[in-house]
């Protein structure tokens, strides 16, 4: 750092004084130090700050120890314990803390800080090898949302860190930049709060899930054989499907269609439009993409407000769906149908838009009292909403938490059952729970056609709104239920699908 | 096609743009005509601007257009601080114009990342917004929020009053001269420093200015400053650099073309339709619409 610093400096100056032309003669040496030392200071400060910009940081880091307990399972089986036990087991993430991702993170890390506080106030997690719960540790670095950092990141959780698992960055699009880094070292990652897209053609993704066919690669090889990224969501596909069918049931006719230019938005838009190209009986009439650093929707507003369409379905992450619903309110356009993709069943979605939020369709989940499948290791996805609510003082959201605090249930019960740290095992034990699913807040868990957890008939392995949903309805498609949450903070047993979709969407309250 | 409210609101939305780029490209003309100071940086201290009017009313409970005074005054004298503190020492070399120019270059690109690093960390980089002046003014079919007209309502009578100041006034005929001859501003007396020294304080003040109108309206972070700096520069080659009017007009046809282009085509194209128009107007008229 400081050799790069000293180069940077060394050739701002020789650059300052090729540029002024000005050589330092013996009788204005003083002069020449005097600006010199300047220059160096002021390119040492640009030199820093591009470094700040540019390097890695490791931003933040939870590493939480807590004291070994005796209590349970860990004074049941003594003589194993032949090997030294290390200090904690470390689980890695790398993920946008800061950044425009860092809405969504902040509020699934809520999620992981609220699972590390349960493991380890039992002491953490039972290892058949050392004989004793070990106590957890969250590594944790901030990517900013960038994929090349993240990847970085990674590659130090897994050769420095010596991680025993990963789970993924937030997003879609960075988790399938990290899944070549996890292939290439062979550690077990679980892709938490993204969805997997590993069919090009939807066709193709339709035939493999309705006939039961095996996803490869082009070689051939089954995905086990060398995926180690294993999603927690089900594939697009579902909530696509599930969107199409309330648009078909409400009579939409006409759909604008904003998209966010990541992997989220582009393959959530080619799924819905293979239903809508498929099986007809609406059409899409205008399709606008964005950066996701959006300022403003004036344009893109505009152009669905001229054409009229029935339906605006808007692929969007949390930050940019705030913008966008902000900027409807004050331009005073609402249309008949209103689909926003992630932000609306946020802590801060509700904040920000309270009653306005009535009649806005999300991708969200809910856990109805009666979802029977929806028990881990720390009870039901309803008890899990309560505790949230306990502990941080918070409308808990319906979209991201579950997920991310599923996520760490699957990687404590595949650790429990490898009964090691290795990491081979942790990833066969994760293969194994095709057949032996692993239990979360949001169902049985496993992986058996591809690398996404779905659902099976007959087996109720599901991905969101356990035993409530039909086949095909893996995410709720949430609409009126929004508001009533909004204005009744802290019911969180309310049965989601049961909300009857309001159509055309009440107006907006100004 | 678009209807006359839609009509309406995209020309609306392009006053507004073109309003705040025609505000930060006043400052820029300034520096850049009267003070040689090619100020890379100039989108830092709009970004510098709305965080302190974000800063004032979410720590301070300050009303975001009593910001526009504060942070004018205070931004201001940031530019004093780094006209005598830097500037005035490259000023006071005997070297041209555009030995003055290449340096300046260097040190605002510094600037920019000094500036944008001190503000994430501070404020961190994520997107910081705030709830003012959002009552909506309703026109017959179209409506807006009052602080999107804040934007129009502001600058453009600033500028107006700033050009009448730069016309009328003894000062500002200085500023003119050195904008078209600094030696011969020289001869007949200007006091270049103190021109130079007024130039960097109401320059960055317009542009921090800018900032408080834009974090009234969009969501802010570290790192917008250099989409501000380039559509600046476009602005003022397009209505030639030096002149107010020309600034004006420059700013209002980029946000224009910006909000009408971007209707027609993707929004994912707008810093795309930017550098395309600085191409266009560098093949046509390299000196600008108002080229003498």
């Amino acid at each position: 750092m400081r050799s790069h610093i000293r180069r940077v400096c060394t050739s701002f100056w020789v650059t300052v004084k090729n540029v002024t032309g000005n050589k330092p003669k013996d009788e204005s040496r003083r002069k020449f130090i005097k600006y010199g030392a300047g220059a160096a200071v002021v390119a040492a400060a640009a030199a820093a700050g591009y470094y700040g910009l540019q390097a890695p940081q490791p931003a933040q880091v939870t590493t939480t120890t807590q004291q070994v307990t005796t209590e349970g399972p860990a004074t049941v089986i003594t003589t194993a314990a032949k090997t030294k036990a290390p200090e904690t087991i470390k689980i890695g993430h790398s993920s946008g803390v800061t950044g425009y991702l860092s809405a969504a993170e902040q509020l699934c890390s809520f999620w992981y800080n609220l699972w590390l506080e349960q493991v380890n106030a039992k002491g953490g997690i039972y290892v058949k090898e050392y004989g004793q719960r070990l106590p957890v540790s969250l590594i944790i670095y901030n990517d900013r949302g960038e994929t090349d950092t993240a990847a970085r990141m990674f590659e130090r959780l897994i050769t420095v860190d010596n991680v025993s698992c990963l789970w993924g960055s937030y997003g879609t699009f960075m988790s399938f930049a990290l899944q070549p880094v996890v292939n290439k070292y062979k550690v077990p990652c679980i892709a938490s709060n993204a969805a997997p897209i590993v069919i090009d053609d939807p066709n193709e993704y339709e035939r493999i899930y309705k006939e039961g066919d095996f996803y490869r690669n082009k070689e051939g090889q089954p995905w086990q054989d060398w995926n180690y990224m294993l999603w927690n969501e089900m594939s697009y596909y579902h909530q696509q499907e599930a969107l199409y069918k309330a648009l078909l049931d409400a009579g939409v006719k006409t759909i604008a269609i904003w998209e966010i230019e990541t992997l989220f938005g582009v393959e959530n838009r080619r799924e819905f439009q293979h239903f809508v190209d498929k099986y007809g009986g609406m059409e899409i009439v205008t399709h606008k993409t964005y950066p996701f650093d959006v300022r403003d929707f004036g344009s893109i507003i505009s152009d669905a407000e001229s054409r009229k369409v029935d339906a605006v379905i808007q692929y969007s992450y949390p930050g940019d769906s705030w913008l966008s619903t902000q900027q409807m309110i004050e331009r005073g356009y609402n249309p008949k149908f209103f689909y926003n993709a992630l932000g609306m069943c946020y802590e801060e979605g509700y904040r920000r838009f309270g009653a306005n939020l009535e009649g806005i369709c999300s991708h969200g989940a809910g856990f109805a009292a009666k979802a029977q499948l929806s028990k881990g290791p720390y009870g039901t996805g309803a008890d899990l909403l309560k505790l949230y609510k306990q502990r941080y003082n918070e409308v808990p959201d319906f979209v991201d938490g579950a997920i991310a605090f599923a996520t760490m249930e699957i990687l404590e019960q595949a650790i429990e059952r490898a009964g090691t740290l290795d990491r081979q095992a942790i990833y066969q034990e994760l293969l194994k729970a095709k057949d032996n699913p692993i239990p979360t807040i949001i169902g049985p868990t496993g992986w058996y056609r591809g690398p996404w957890n779905e659902k099976r008939s007959g087996t109720n392995l599901q991905n969101q709104n356990v035993a409530t949903t039909e086949p095909g309805f893996d995410v709720e498609i949430v609409a009126s239920a929004n508001g009533r949450i909004a204005n009744l903070p802290g019911l969180v047993d309310v049965d989601l699908k049961t909300a009857d979709l309001i159509y055309p969407k009440p107006p907006w309250k100004t | 096609m678009v209807d006359i409210v839609g009509l309406v609101n995209l020309l609306f939305g392009g006053l507004v743009i073109g309003s705040l780029y025609a505000l930060s490209a006043v400052g820029l003309t300034l520096l850049f005509g009267a003070a040689s100071m090619s100020n890379l940086a100039h989108g830092e201290f709009v970004m510098l601007g709305g965080y302190l009017a974000y800063w004032l009313f979410t720590a301070m409970g300050v009303f975001p257009l009593y910001s526009l005074i504060l942070v004018a005054v205070v931004v201001a004298g940031l530019g004093a601080l780094l006209y005598f503190g830097v500037f005035s020492r490259i000023y006071a070399r005997e070297v041209s114009v555009a030995e003055t120019e290449s340096m300046t270059l260097l040190l605002t690109f510094a600037l920019i990342m000094i500036i944008s690093n001190a503000v994430a960390w501070i404020f961190t980089p994520n997107y910081k917004s705030y709830s003012a002046m959002t009552h909506i003014i309703h026109f017959g079919g179209f409506q807006a929020i009052s602080g999107r007209l804040a934007a129009p309502a502001v600058a453009v009578p600033l500028i107006l009053v700033f050009w009448i100041f730069i016309r009328r006034t003894w000062f500002g005929r200085a500023i003119r001269c050195v904008i078209e001859d600094r030696d011969a501003a020289k001869i007949v007396g200007v006091n270049i420093g103190r021109v130079f020294l007024a130039v960097f304080m109401i320059g960055l003040a317009m542009a921090a200015i800018t900032g408080v109108l834009f974090s009234m309206i969009f969501p802010i972070t570290p790192y917008f400053g250099i989409e501000y700096t380039m559509a600046s520069f476009v602005a003022i080659i397009l209505g030639t650099v030096g002149s107010v009017p020309g600034a004006l007009i420059g700013g209002l046809i980029i946000g224009m073309a910006e909000s009408t282009l971007v209707y027609y085509l993707a929004p994912s194209l707008k810093i795309a339709i930017i550098y395309s128009i600085l191409i266009l107007v560098l093949l046509v008229k390299p000196r600008g619409i108002f080229a003498r």
